[in-house]
């Protein structure tokens, strides 16, 4: 091995690189930083220091999308905690929060229906997303930390480190890219492509990407929502069982938030904006006086549902599921500003 | 940490660039201890305890098995080191599957008891810096060895922190002797060595982690009867995805070695090529193989007792050479099946004489690795149920479902087809052999794509297989 193969390995890797990065550049990814378990971990782990007056954000894609911190913060001069995650049913989150820390400030849950009411174990893809963010957070090395420390400064840095590290979405590795590019006849059931519509930064506040702008592009996210919910007669479970699970997940929720409430916290729930075909499959299979309502009641808490407050109702999300960015700065401030009026916050 | 992240490449530019600026050898050498146990403690600091523990006890055992005449206290001191060792093998490692398996037997006399689920973590590599450190006194007892000059020296061969978690499983004389005076790679070695560690990364990251392990996962984690194809594609997945993960390692290993001028043994050489089994634990894991040989094997009687001894000795190796693996039953068919294949390879050998050449050794070794295959489907399987649904299905006994997608089966096949044909080329050559007759700017695009492909992959850095074991 002489210097002359290493300099010329290491000077073509660096040549290829530099064509990598600025390729995915001139396509229009963003910087920013990977929405993995280990920056999850970062922020669950920051509410152990939190006061009485502090808020941590909870629920799926919607909360994370439509809620602001900037915007919440200047109105409420405290910058909430984003412990939402997408695909994810927050139950497990809020019942870590009651059962495994100390934080005895504000919750506010974001209700997504179909995923809140997914059964809470550990066999439902919901659920089972939500517990390994938090069983990283609770079982992390020291070596994961030094590892999501050292990334940092990299991930600030290049473009083509933007993407999820899951692999059902994640646009930018090798493994995605050849089931993306290499098209072969379908031998199992697969989904559509699942392109990303997002980035976000340091604080998982998240910025819509592309679907905002382009109709073609969000009309991308949208096969995937149809793909999502195209759930045949059969595979869905008999009414009796449904209504057990329904009763099931508010007596939960109860039961964790009178314990929360038990040592000084509480819980806001607020139900964000959907549109055709979601908020038509949500209005049917999960009407509010049915689900939402009856959570808000039983509890005794807030709850702010976007259909009862005209600054709450008067957007379209583009992909029928998450504001545009310009909508969520405008949505959070006047909700947060309703909840100052109310004493909710 | 582990070898595929971020913070190791880190990690490993500190420690080089320590270990060569101008301090004394035995600061150095004080350096890497203590970069070893940093190494291990980032994962789980409490239980640096349990190497301080080997450590003290082996060194100690060590000098006074040298030293000492008096045959019953030398015995006495043996003991002490294993039961030591084993012992916290047994604990960590089998506590949990003791337990089960001596809750199942009460029960089945009729014996009614419950046992609470032990909650008890598994201290990475603990298999490995066992045998590793057993060894050197077992070697003492037997006069086979001088103890190590310093404690330093001693110390550092327990933790070496590049082959600590996962192997090569070293010798004492291997290793001890190159603390002694100060080393330093060559330019050559060093450079030579980063490419091994490429290699390593290449092997783990690309080829087992982004190109087989799904294909592993879907099929033996999809909890119903397979399709044959999808059954075979598993299974030779997997077949793919262990050999790149563990020489992966290994390979990443060697090179970290080198890089600070130590050499570590081969641990794989080629073993999909190999004709026959007892070539192929020639070839595969090879200081496992050769540790189980040479404490296990040998002193049970090897082949020395006569053909039934000899047929019992090669099974009991193997079914424990099962168990070091993990602490289930599967573990122990996946060697049993391997004792039988090397029984049945004896018998054959005493019976018929077959003159191996080029036509016929690519032949038998496809049939080894098909063997081989057999195998894999209990080391892989989560239980029993699951290894006989998925064989079930290879034998074409069964049809099920198709789990595996059309790329996954064209990556495996071609991947593993590929696989194949290169270690039948490498049989009897080695990397560096094929390097150096390379041309240089080819050897360098090849080193390119690797070290590209790694830098663009974003698997979120999963474990090696074998750090669990």
């Amino acid at each position: 091995m002489n210097k002359k193969t290493v300099f010329l390995a290491l000077g073509l890797t660096l040549v290829t690189l530099i064509f990598w990065e600025l390729h995915w550049r001139s396509e229009g990814y963003p910087i920013a930083p990977e929405d993995d378990k280990h920056l999850y971990a970062e922020h669950r782990a920051s509410i152990e220091n939190l006061g009485k007056d502090d808020v941590v954000l909870l629920g799926s894609s919607r909360v994370l999308f439509d809620f602001q911190l900037d915007e919440f913060e200047s109105v409420t001069g405290r910058r909430p905690v984003m412990l939402a995650a997408a695909g994810t049913n927050p139950i497990a989150a809020l019942k870590d929060i009651v059962e495994n820390s100390s934080y005895s400030g504000k919750i506010i849950l974001g209700i997504t229906p179909p995923l809140y009411f997914s059964p809470p174990t550990m066999d439902q893809f919901f659920f089972r997303r939500a517990q390994k963010l938090l069983d990283h957070y609770h079982s992390r090395t020291w070596a994961d930390r030094w590892t999501h420390t050292v990334k940092k400064p990299l991930q600030n840095t290049f473009a083509f480190l933007c993407a999820s590290p899951e692999t059902f979405y994640n646009e930018l590795d090798p493994r995605t890219l050849l089931e993306w590019k290499i098209q072969l006849p379908a031998r199992v059931p697969g989904e559509p492509p699942f392109p990303m519509f997002q980035y976000l930064d340091w604080d998982r506040n998240i910025t819509m990407w592309r679907a905002d702008t382009d109709p073609e592009y969000a009309k991308m996210v949208t096969e995937v929502w149809k793909d999502a919910v195209n759930v045949p007669p059969e595979a869905l479970p008999p009414p009796e069982v449904i209504e057990e699970g329904r009763k099931g997940t508010i007596a939960m929720t109860v039961g964790l938030v009178k314990a929360f409430e038990e040592r000084g916290g509480q819980v806001i729930f607020v139900r964000c904006p959907s549109s055709d075909l979601f908020l038509d499959i949500e209005s049917k299979a999960f009407p509010r006086d049915m689900y939402f309502d009856q959570l808000v009641e039983q509890t005794g808490s807030f709850g702010y549902h976007f259909q009862d407050y005209s600054f709450m109702n008067k957007y379209t999300p583009p992909e029928w599921s998450h504001l545009n960015t310009p909508d969520a700065k405008q949505f959070t401030l006047d909700v947060a500003a309703q909840m100052l009026k109310d004493g909710a916050l | 940490m582990l070898f595929n992240s971020l913070g190791f490449i880190v990690f490993l530019v500190v420690v080089l660039a320590l270990y060569y600026s101008p301090i004394k050898w035995t600061n150095k050498k004080r350096i890497l201890l203590l970069a070893s146990y940093l190494f291990y403690a980032m994962w789980n600091p409490p239980l640096i305890l349990l190497l301080w523990i080997s450590t003290v006890v082996d060194w100690t055992a060590g000098n006074k098995l040298y030293t000492e005449t008096n045959e019953r206290k030398r015995k006495m001191w043996l003991y002490l080191s294993i039961i030591v060792n084993l012992g916290f093998l047994a604990f960590f490692k089998y506590g949990g599957f003791l337990l089960e398996n001596f809750t199942m037997l009460l029960n089945a006399v009729g014996v009614e008891y419950e046992a609470a689920a032990p909650d008890i973590l598994l201290p990475m590599g603990i298999s490995f810096y066992t045998f590793q450190t057993m060894s050197y006194t077992i070697d003492m007892y037997y006069r086979r060895n001088k103890p190590a000059k310093t404690f330093l020296d001693f110390a550092l061969f327990v933790t070496f922190f590049p082959q600590l978690v996962a192997g090569p499983i070293v010798r004492a004389p291997e290793l001890i002797p190159q603390f002694y005076a100060p080393k330093r790679a060559t330019t050559k070695q060093f450079f030579w060595g980063f490419f091994l560690l490429t290699l390593g990364l290449f092997e783990k990251v690309i080829m087992a982690d982004v190109l087989l392990s799904q294909t592993a996962d879907n099929a033996f984690g999809a909890g119903k009867v397979l399709h044959s194809l999808d059954a075979w594609a598993g299974t030779l997945a997997f077949s793919g995805q262990i050999f790149f993960d563990f020489a992966g390692y290994s390979t990443c290993a060697i090179g970290i070695a080198l890089m600070l001028g130590i050499i570590l043994p081969d641990n794989f050489k080629y073993p999909y090529a190999a004709i026959g089994f007892s070539d192929l634990w020639r070839r595969w894991h090879i200081t496992l193989s050769s540790w189980l040989r040479d404490y296990l094997y040998i002193p049970l009687g090897g082949n020395r007792k006569g053909p039934t001894r000899t047929y019992i000795n090669l099974a009991l190796t193997m079914l424990l050479g099962g168990l070091w693996h993990g602490s289930a039953w599967t573990f122990v068919i996946w060697g049993g099946l391997h004792g039988f294949y090397l029984m049945v390879e004896r018998f054959l050998k005493m019976h018929i004489t077959l003159k191996i050449n080029a036509w016929n050794g690519i032949v038998l070794a496809f049939l080894t690795y098909t063997c081989v295959n057999f195998t894999w489907v209990f080391f892989r399987a989560e239980d029993f149920g699951t290894a006989m649904d998925i064989l079930g299905s290879m034998f074409f006994m069964q049809s099920g479902e198709k789990v595996v997608s059309s790329l996954d089966l064209w990556i495996t096949f071609l991947v593993i087809g590929l696989l194949f044909i290169v270690h039948w080329l490498m049989r009897n050559t080695s990397v560096k052999a094929v390097s150096e007759k390379t041309p240089w700017w080819l050897l360098s695009i090849v080193w390119a794509v690797m070290l590209f492909l790694l830098l663009i992959a974003q698997t979120p850095g999963e474990q090696f297989i074998y750090f669990q074991f």
